[in-house]
């Protein structure tokens, strides 16, 4: 579950995917407030434009892959016993996945 | 002035106390001055120190919470009582004395030597004011821990982890223009524990007594890395 | 006889006591040798006081100006005062531009010039052509060069794998009845249990004994171990009256202000703004000998032109430097001023007051490190033992020591001893046996301080040893002084039988350290006071009022101090050097 390569690079996806998130907020942001939604068709309408779409799901993509490095790093640190460090990661990936898979749902269900 | 210091005696006491002392200080006193009298007084009192001027590194200990060098730490400014500690984080031998094996431990494993492929040439090798101006900041570094055993990281992580003493001498010979094992160096840091259990936190450059700033280097390897990776 | 057994045992080709710069340099010859090394220190390795070494280390690279390793001998004979052995001298002034490159190519960080080479400063009694214009001789990493030589030497000895015990504690070498030493008993200071290290061949590299003076600069663990443990033996101690006070200590303090900063243009200045060493050496002034300008410092405070409100100190002035220049080449000098006396040097004086600083004396041995013991003319080493550094007088530093040549010292005479180790495990294939009965002595030694009860506290002794030594044995000396100094001495030496430990406890206790460090102290004070009260002459660091001048008559000779009977004896002055002409004595003048 931890290899040896992997110092580097989940920093880096920890930091890249922070730079997007963001980015993406940031931009979210000011759309809302220019052009805020006044009703739930506007709404969905705005969510399935395909670059809205797209780029909120890699926001969560990124938020998942995020919180996984971070809680991983978490559990390095203080958990030791490698049984309880294992069911732990598995737990967490699992709920990762779990919200990762209802975020599709979501969005899929608005096209 | 009043102080607090912990004690502990592996053959007598079953645990640690913080025992009281009173001590007339004289203007301009540092901490290692005041100890030594202590100790004139009360033999069985414990804590290593030689050079008294913050050159040699013995002397780290946790005084009023924050690690520092006793020899240069001016009892003036000091909180009452000034509560003394054994370095945080590592096994207590005795009194003020810690086992830090762990710490030369991860300071050897970084290989901290100047390492040069090329045949060795007759005269000095060559290296410009501004590439040796590089190394400032990074080869005062004593040992004295304090800075490992403010890290969190390292307190968690002792047999993993390096710690930003042993990484600041890792990035002094990367920084080293004449090192030539710059690769190797790189890979021997990669993995989720060595370098990157840092998360600076940035205690070590706080509680730095040589003003060294180690998550600075640690950034740095990282930095390295990348470009490497690129 | 069964107990003794119990000690347990460990086996190498070498031991090492003591890691500083010469044991370091020593075990660093011998692991690539792929000999088995043990180096046993009382202190993590990098603590060791070379750390604290600051100006840099002479060697004629020329990288400034025109230099040779001639003129370095020629200003280190004369710095001597002509006692330095001329070989012994040849030999460490043609090593040291080759052992300088060793060290940076071993990673020490010298600071550089613009094109690349190694920086080099200004020192104390340094010329060009025999004592002609000043010469930049000093290889420098900042004003931290003995740190930056300590911490790369232990990196390349990690690197080596040579074996260190840290943090044990040698208590005495183990001899044979035919004179052969044959390793050591030690302590681990953590658990407080002896050990036996047998080896081959044993190397001294303890350091000085500047704790032997209440001011000093030395760090707390300079106690003459090493010294201590040779007099034991039945070797004496050579020219041990010779103990060097450096000009710039800060005052009242103690903390050594390096020569570097008069090697970069500071200088002294007496209570009328004068700066007076223009008096005392017309050409050099600042940076005449250590010697000439500590008793110029301590003439000027006696005849009342001291500074300050009790007028018992000089102004080191350094403001005219610029900030640039302190920065860049003096940073460790204005942190510690900085530190301890609560003022800038870029913009206040700093106050300074010779203290004792350098052991020229010491343990003596030829120019391979061999420990000899001869009396007159020929030299018989006593086999198995090797000395180097500052514990050790070779001697090139005879009766007054150049700054930035004790960092020399230790590389180049490390460097030799290894060598000389090298050849001697050549020929003993075997480890000689050890007898209980040997190490049965060091353990007695042990066991002394087991005795409880009521009695003098060590640091009641060791406080008075310091303070005789400083009133009777300072910078100016005289004949009624130093035999009252000598009795002081000697009646801490009766007082300390009846001293006891407060402290029997086993683990990590260094009150117990302590007291072995203060029966070596009392010995090597014993062999200083001894060897001044005799010498009836002034050369180099002693200075008798009573016999101001040199008497190359009747004292161009080393003095040799034994532990038994107090004893002194005399040895000449080897003058002939390997290869060139010998620099006969002449006067002194800088």
């Amino acid at each position: 579950m931890i290899s040896r390569s992997h110092g580097l690079k989940a920093w880096l996806i920890q930091r890249l995917s922070a730079v997007y998130m963001a980015v993406y907020l940031a931009g979210a942001i000011f759309c809302l407030s220019v052009w805020p939604p006044q009703n739930y068709p506007q709404w969905k309408a705005l969510v399935a434009a395909p670059a809205v779409s797209v780029a909120t799901l890699l926001f969560f993509g990124m938020l998942l892959v995020h919180a996984w490095v971070g809680v991983r790093d978490v559990v390095m640190d203080y958990v030791h016993a490698y049984a309880l460090r294992f069911v732990l990661l598995a737990l967490v990936a699992g709920g990762l996945v779990v919200m990762g898979v209802w975020v599709l749902q979501v969005i899929a269900g608005i096209w | 002035m009043r102080f607090s210091i912990y004690r502990y005696n592996p053959e007598t006491d079953r645990e640690p106390r913080m025992q009281p002392f009173e001590l007339e200080v004289a203007p301009g006193m540092m901490l290692l001055e005041g100890l030594l009298i202590l100790k004139q007084a009360d033999e069985t009192l414990s804590f290593r120190h030689s050079c008294g001027e913050g050159v040699c590194g013995s002397d780290g200990m946790n005084i009023n919470g924050r690690n520092g060098l006793a020899c240069i730490t001016p009892l003036a400014g000091l909180k009452e009582p000034v509560e003394v500690r054994p370095l945080p984080g590592m096994p207590v031998i005795r009194d003020l004395v810690v086992d830090l094996s762990q710490f030369y431990h991860q300071y050897r494993s970084v290989k901290p030597w100047l390492t040069v492929h090329e045949p060795e040439t007759e005269v000095e090798y060559r290296q410009s004011p501004a590439e040796r101006d590089k190394l400032d900041g990074l080869y005062e570094c004593i040992l004295c821990a304090c800075c490992s055993t403010a890290c969190p990281s390292f307190w968690w992580n002792p047999d993993k982890f390096r710690g930003p003493a042993a990484l600041l001498q890792a990035y002094r010979f990367l920084a080293d223009s004449r090192d030539q094992a710059t690769a190797e160096r790189l890979s021997d840091l990669e993995g989720p524990y060595r370098l990157f259990r840092c998360h600076t936190i940035m205690n070590c450059v706080e509680v730095c007594p040589k003003g060294l700033n180690p998550t600075k280097a640690i950034g740095e390897i990282k930095e390295l890395m990348l470009k490497h990776m690129i | 006889m069964e107990i003794k057994s119990a000690v347990p045992r460990r086996r190498f080709d070498t031991l090492v006591i003591g890691a500083g710069g010469g044991g370091l340099r020593a075990a660093l010859q011998l692991s690539q040798a792929e000999a088995t090394v043990a180096v046993v220190s009382k202190v993590f390795p990098t603590r060791s006081h070379t750390v604290a070494a600051q100006g840099g280390i002479n060697a004629a690279l020329g990288n400034i100006g025109p230099d040779n390793w001639h003129w370095h001998m020629y200003d280190t004979v004369k710095g001597s005062d002509y006692l330095g052995d001329q070989d012994a001298i040849e030999y460490m002034c043609r090593a040291a531009s080759r052992l300088v490159v060793e060290l940076e190519h071993a990673g020490v960080p010298f600071s550089r010039l613009d094109n690349g080479k190694i920086y080099q400063r200004a020192f104390g009694g340094q010329s060009q052509n025999f004592g002609g214009e000043q010469a930049a001789r000093t290889c420098a990493a900042a004003d931290r060069t003995g740190h930056a030589i300590l911490h790369s030497l232990y990196q390349q000895n990690i690197r080596a794998k040579t074996h260190f015990f840290d943090e044990y504690y040698a208590i005495d070498l183990i001899k044979d009845d035919e004179g052969y030493i044959l390793g050591a008993v030690v302590l681990e200071i953590e658990t407080g249990e002896p050990l036996v290290i047998e080896a081959k061949t044993t190397l001294i590299a303890t350091g000085g004994v500047g704790r032997l003076f209440r001011n000093n600069t030395n760090a707390r663990i300079n106690t003459g171990d090493g010294m201590g443990m040779v007099l034991r033996a039945g070797i004496p101690l050579e020219d041990m009256e010779f103990f060097q006070f450096h000009p710039t200590g800060i005052a009242g303090k103690g903390m050594l202000i390096s020569e570097a900063v008069r090697g970069e243009g500071g200088y002294l200045l007496n209570k009328d703004g004068e700066r007076f060493m223009e008096r005392y050496a017309p050409k050099a002034k600042d940076l005449a000998s250590r010697d000439v300008v500590s008793r110029a410092i301590a003439t000027e405070v006696r005849e009342g032109r001291g500074c300050g409100p009790e007028g018992d100190y000089i102004l080191l002035k350094v403001d005219h430097l610029g900030d640039e220049v302190i920065n860049k080449r003096l940073p460790g000098i204005r942190d510690m001023v900085k530190t301890f006396l609560h003022i800038d040097p870029s913009k206040q004086d700093i106050p300074v007051f010779p203290n004792a600083h350098y052991t020229m004396g010491g343990i003596p041995t030829n120019r391979y490190g061999e420990v000899v013991t001869g009396v007159n003319g020929a030299e018989d080493v006593v086999p198995g033992l090797y000395a180097v550094g500052e514990c050790a007088c070779v001697s090139v530093h005879g009766a007054n020591r150049l700054g930035g040549n004790s960092l020399l010292d230790i590389v180049v005479f490390g460097r030799a001893a290894g060598n000389r180790i090298i050849e001697y495990l050549g020929e003993q294939r075997y480890h000689r046996p050890v007898s209980d009965s040997a190490v049965e002595r060091a353990l007695a030694r042990l066991a002394r301080w087991d005795q409880k009860g009521d009695g003098e506290s060590v640091a009641q002794l060791r406080n008075d040893l310091q303070r005789a030594m400083e009133h009777y044995c300072g910078v100016f000396r005289t004949e009624d002084v130093l035999r009252e100094g000598l009795e002081k001495v000697r009646q801490i030496e009766r007082r300390l039988p009846d001293a006891r430990l407060q402290d029997h406890s086993k683990v990590f206790n260094t009150a117990r350290i302590e007291a072995f460090e203060l029966e070596n102290l009392v010995d090597a004070g014993l062999a200083t006071v001894s060897a001044a009260l005799a010498r009836h002459e002034s050369r180099g660091a002693h200075s008798r009022i009573d016999y101001p001048a040199r008497d190359d008559v009747n004292w161009l000779k080393h003095s040799l101090y034994f532990k038994e009977g107090g004893r002194l004896d005399y040895k000449p002055v080897r003058l002939q050097p390997l290869t060139v002409e010998p620099f006969p004595p002449k006067a002194r003048v800088y």
